[in-house]
């Protein structure tokens, strides 16, 4: 099995529709509710986000669609799906992150992090895998919180260096 | 597996010295002040008061402005941060009592611990010098009256408290005047000057930064202060009408709360620190400069102050609706 | 008056402190704009209380010159890394990348440095000549001019998004619906906020751009090869070169400079805008063999130049009127505000000596940029040959932690890695991301403008002709949409015949 463009191509014009589905969803329902979908321009905040579904539906109908329908027989080379494992890893790896960011603190998570993605981007040296992740972590901590005041998450323990 | 044990170890060692840090005396490290706006005349305000305080606490103290929601949003957003006292809410008038008098906040002002009242700045009506439709407030409130709908002001963002305050006295008159928000006060005072809007609110610092421009129509407080940072304009004090809004109700104010869960003995270390940070002589003259006052209430005075001012709000509530329904019949 | 404004102004800057607090704000710049998340507005806000320590016009001095620094900065990992290190340097990535594909990173960079500097330099010496004539013809800018202004930004979409218009106008129009997210500016609802209070205020630009292009970019990296290697780009020189290859393009860096500075003086505009339509005037009127897309030295010194201009055009109004041009000079006016000095027109007449040293330090500022850029292009060279391995997981943490900064909120995080995902399957199917942020910057502008020119209007859309400027802006438009029909119309005929 091999992802084409075909394949992007399709899922980018399926995300168009579930957002044309869900701007009038909303602006029929929600916006209703709150008053806020009828009026002058004072108080309709719906016809713009209406206006611009129904432009992005238009074209998706009259330029796109026909181009997708010419392209089906077609099949060019794509990517196999193995060759995406590594930056699917990587995603699954940075999205862990962020939510051990919340969680556990960026001193804790940053570490296990960039060990973890230099893992995967090759190095195997347990030296470098050590020292770069902590050299970093502890560089980006000193320039963001010693110097420029910023509070790094510190999730639920607390853990903070004292700059 | 011996690489991450390693990596563990390390951690576990990091983890522990920054716990250790924690467990010694508050404050260790940055303290945060959740600023509910964006940046400008009322953050530097802010800004000055932190500077005082973080010498006082000996730690830094960031302002961080989260604007959104009329203020909302920086509540929520420092409401959700843990209640250990290194967050501070600069706690404004609007996301404290008006949105929640509003019903488009979940909580009330009580809802908070009280450090000190920061401080208090007083709104005015201002139109151009170059006018030619009207002298003074009673000559635009006459115009007003005649034209229905045909006067143009701004308060900067839609039903925030000059709005409110604003529709009261117009309401109290019965005039009924078109209201145009903009994303910011300076962008409406753009448009005033260039003859766009009739009107619009204006903080003492935009006055000042305005003044030669600028005429002041009616200053939007009966404090005789508030009468001197504009110069001696008229204030609702000299209007023939009772607005029924005294004290710090028709102004902008803010006091600096935090999460109730907070350990008594931070709230009372951030407490001491801001109460000798607002004596400092210093702090007073810039704070002045600004054209804000120091308010300084303490924070056993808390719920005899803002009660009133909720009390007030509570009443005029209905100026925006009313205003609003009347731009409604016009149309 | 200038003169005696700039010669007591001198005597202030004259100063071991002043001098060097600019010189370390124009680094400091540098760097906070070329790491991803942080930009000008940031670093401006971050240093605001180390300005406030020392004696004013060197706390402005350090302020402004981070403000000229981070504007540039953007581009140094946009050229390197193809990750704008801020929403202004996104339209760098054009040119500036492919030429640093191409081997040509230093001249990349150094084009990029000089065309900051001039551009800069071109905005300032406007400020010091005009600043009170310009900020008064700003001043005539109302909401349906702005709103025409927008217009004709979201018009550029079509000539940035090259081969595939349709691609390009629906990616603008999905950033100009990301924008409505959030409280509606003229009735306060809610729109699309699904009861969350963390959508209140929409999506953060910042975590929009570093989502799309730094997190998308860092997967890509990751796609096929069984190791990330890396490249090692030739060697750089400093040297005097990228002002021989900066003279070669001397029309487009004053029109961009002046573009810049234009929609400084705007409030409400800011560097991104100026920077993509002058990339987008750039190439309309460059001749096809120059290549615009496919690393053009044009393109660069276009987005360059404008933005770097903007800082100067921005403190135009800033300054003169008090009214903050954008965001970075809204906390600029704070730290005068702070100091006791009210900007506006009295400043000019009260304390000429402050307006003056404030001139001198954005014109120093700017002149530093200059030989910092030369001494510094071979460091950030150097960057490249950094191990991807290395470099890779750092710049995630740092699109992390510079989106976390912004407004110390984890939501912001997620909002970066969901348009990561966008980024990436945008790039899988060959949609120009670009037009996202276009649309996203601009759909505001052109929606609140357009419901408050209503609101003012006594006629209607009247409004839009009555007013002189507004008037022209209109015929502009429409002369700009007939024309590319009427090309897009030649286009497709020729090529069916073809």
């Amino acid at each position: 099995m091999r992802l084409t463009k075909l394949h992007a191509e399709l899922a980018i014009a399926a995300l168009f529709a579930a957002v044309v589905a869900l701007v009038f969803q909303q602006t029929r329902g929600n916006m209703v509710e709150q008053g806020i979908a009828s009026g002058g321009p004072y108080s309709n905040a719906a016809s713009y986000p209406e206006a611009l579904a129904l432009l992005i539906a238009a074209v998706l109908i009259v330029t796109l669609a026909p181009r997708l329908w010419a392209a089906r027989g077609h099949t060019p080379s794509g990517t196999p799906l193995t060759e995406l494992s590594r930056p699917a890893a990587m995603l699954l790896a940075f999205a862990c992150y962020l939510w051990a960011l919340g969680a556990a603190g960026y001193l804790a998570a940053t570490p296990f992090f960039m060990a973890l993605i230099m893992y995967l981007a090759g190095v195997r040296s347990p030296v470098q895998l050590i020292v770069v992740p902590l050299a970093v972590t502890l560089a980006l901590s000193a320039v963001f919180g010693g110097l420029l005041d910023v509070v790094l998450p510190r999730g639920q323990f607390g853990l903070a260096i004292p700059w | 597996m011996k690489l991450w044990s390693r990596t563990t170890v390390f951690a576990a060692a990091l983890a522990t010295a920054a716990t250790l840090v924690q467990a010694e005396d508050f404050p260790a490290r940055t303290v945060e002040n959740i600023f509910p706006w964006a940046p400008g005349g009322a953050m530097a305000a802010s800004q000055i008061l932190a500077e005082a305080m973080s010498d006082e606490l000996g730690v830094s103290m960031p302002v961080v402005s989260t604007p959104g929601a009329a203020g909302t949003k920086a509540f929520q957003t420092a409401m959700a941060k843990p209640a250990d006292g290194y967050t501070v809410i600069d706690g404004y008038v609007a996301p404290l009592v008006l949105m929640p008098v509003l019903g488009k906040a979940d909580w009330t002002y009580e809802d908070f611990t009280p450090l000190y009242a920061a401080v208090s700045n007083a709104f005015s009506i201002v139109g151009r010098k170059d006018e030619t439709r009207w002298d003074d407030f009673e000559g635009m409130i006459a115009w007003g009256k005649e034209n229905p709908g045909g006067l143009r002001y701004s308060t900067g963002s839609r039903n925030n408290l000059p709005h409110m305050v604003i529709a009261k006295v117009l309401q109290s008159y019965g005039v009924v005047a078109q209201n145009i928000p903009y994303p910011s006060d300076p962008d409406s005072h753009k448009d005033l000057y260039a003859g766009i809007l009739d009107f619009a609110f204006h903080t003492p610092s935009a006055y000042l930064q305005n003044r030669e421009q600028a005429k002041v129509l009616l200053v939007l407080s009966e404090l005789p202060g508030a009468k001197d940072t504009y110069h001696g304009a008229d204030s609702i004090a000299d209007l023939d009408i009772d607005l029924g809004l005294s004290g710090l109700a028709p102004m902008g104010w803010t006091w600096w709360v935090v999460h109730p869960d907070t350990p008594a003995d931070r709230v009372k270390t951030l407490s001491d620190a801001m109460g000798r940070a607002l004596e400092r002589p210093e702090v007073k003259e810039s704070i002045a400069n600004l054209g804000f006052n120091i308010l300084g209430y303490a924070p056993e005075e808390y719920k005899a102050v803002v009660g009133p001012v909720a009390d007030q709000l509570r009443a005029m509530g209905d100026a925006l609706t009313w205003e609003e329904g009347q731009l409604k019949a016009l149309n | 008056m200038i003169f005696e404004m700039l010669s007591s102004g001198a005597v202030l800057m004259a100063s071991p402190e002043v001098l060097l607090l600019t010189f370390l704000g124009v680094i400091l710049g540098l760097v906070i704009g070329a790491l991803p998340g942080l930009g000008p507005l940031m670093g401006v806000v971050l240093l605001l209380p180390v300005a406030l320590y020392v004696e004013p016009l060197a706390g402005l001095g350090l302020l402004i010159a981070v403000f000229v620094g981070g504007s540039c900065g953007g581009a140094i990992s946009a050229i390197l890394l193809r990750i704008p290190g801020t929403p202004i340097a996104a339209a760098t990535l054009f040119d500036g990348y492919p030429m640093a594909q191409k081997g040509r990173a230093a001249d990349a960079l150094g084009l990029a440095i000089c065309a900051s500097s001039l551009g800069g330099l071109f905005g300032g010496v406007l400020l010091i000549l005009f600043a009170p004539l310009l900020a008064a013809f700003a001043t005539r800018f109302g909401p349906p001019e702005l709103a025409l202004l927008g217009v004709l930004g979201l018009l550029s979409i079509a000539v940035v998004s090259r081969e595939d218009t349709t691609k390009g106008l629906l990616a603008g129009m999905l950033g100009m619906l990301i924008a409505t997210i959030g409280t509606d500016e003229l009735s306060t609802g809610y729109r699309f906020t699904f009861d969350s209070y963390q959508m209140l205020n929409g999506f953060h630009i910042v975590s929009i751009v570093v989502g799309l292009f730094a997190v998308s970019e860092m997967a890509w990296q990751f796609i096929g090869r069984e190791k990330v290697s890396s490249e090692s780009p030739r060697a750089a020189r400093p040297g005097l070169r990228s002002l021989k290859l900066i003279a070669r393009h001397i029309p487009n860096l004053l029109r961009s400079s002046t573009i810049g500075t234009f929609f400084g003086t705007l409030p409400g505009a800011g560097g991104d805008i100026s920077a993509f339509t002058s990339y987008a005037v750039a190439k309309a009127v460059a001749k096809p063999e120059e290549g615009y897309g496919e690393g053009a030295e044009g393109g660069v010194v276009a987005t360059e130049a404008a933005n770097n201009a903007t800082c100067g055009g921005a403190l135009i109004p800033t300054l003169s009127l008090g009214i903050p041009g954008d965001a970075t000079t809204a906390v600029l006016m704070g730290a005068l505000l702070i100091l006791g000095l009210f900007p506006g027109p009295a400043l000019f007449a009260d304390r000429p000596e402050v307006v003056g040293g404030i001139f001198l330090v954005y014109i120093l500022a700017n002149l530093f940029l200059l030989v910092l850029g030369f001494l510094l292009v071979p460091v950030f060279v150097r960057l490249l040959r950094l191990p991807k391995s290395s470099l890779i997981p750092t710049i995630l943490v740092l699109c992390a932690i510079g989106t976390f900064a912004l407004q110390s909120s984890v939501f912001d995080l997620w909002v970066m890695f969901g348009f990561g995902l966008l980024g990436i399957l945008l790039r899988a199917a060959d949609y120009p991301l670009a037009p996202v942020v276009i649309g996203t910057i601009l759909g505001p502008i052109v929606e609140n403008n357009f419901r408050r020119s209503m609101l003012i209007s006594r006629e209607g859309l009247w409004i839009f002709t009555d007013r002189p400027i507004s008037a022209v802006l209109l015929a502009l438009c429409c002369a700009l949409v007939a024309l590319a029909l009427w090309f897009g119309f030649r286009g497709k005929s020729t090529s069916r015949r073809a």
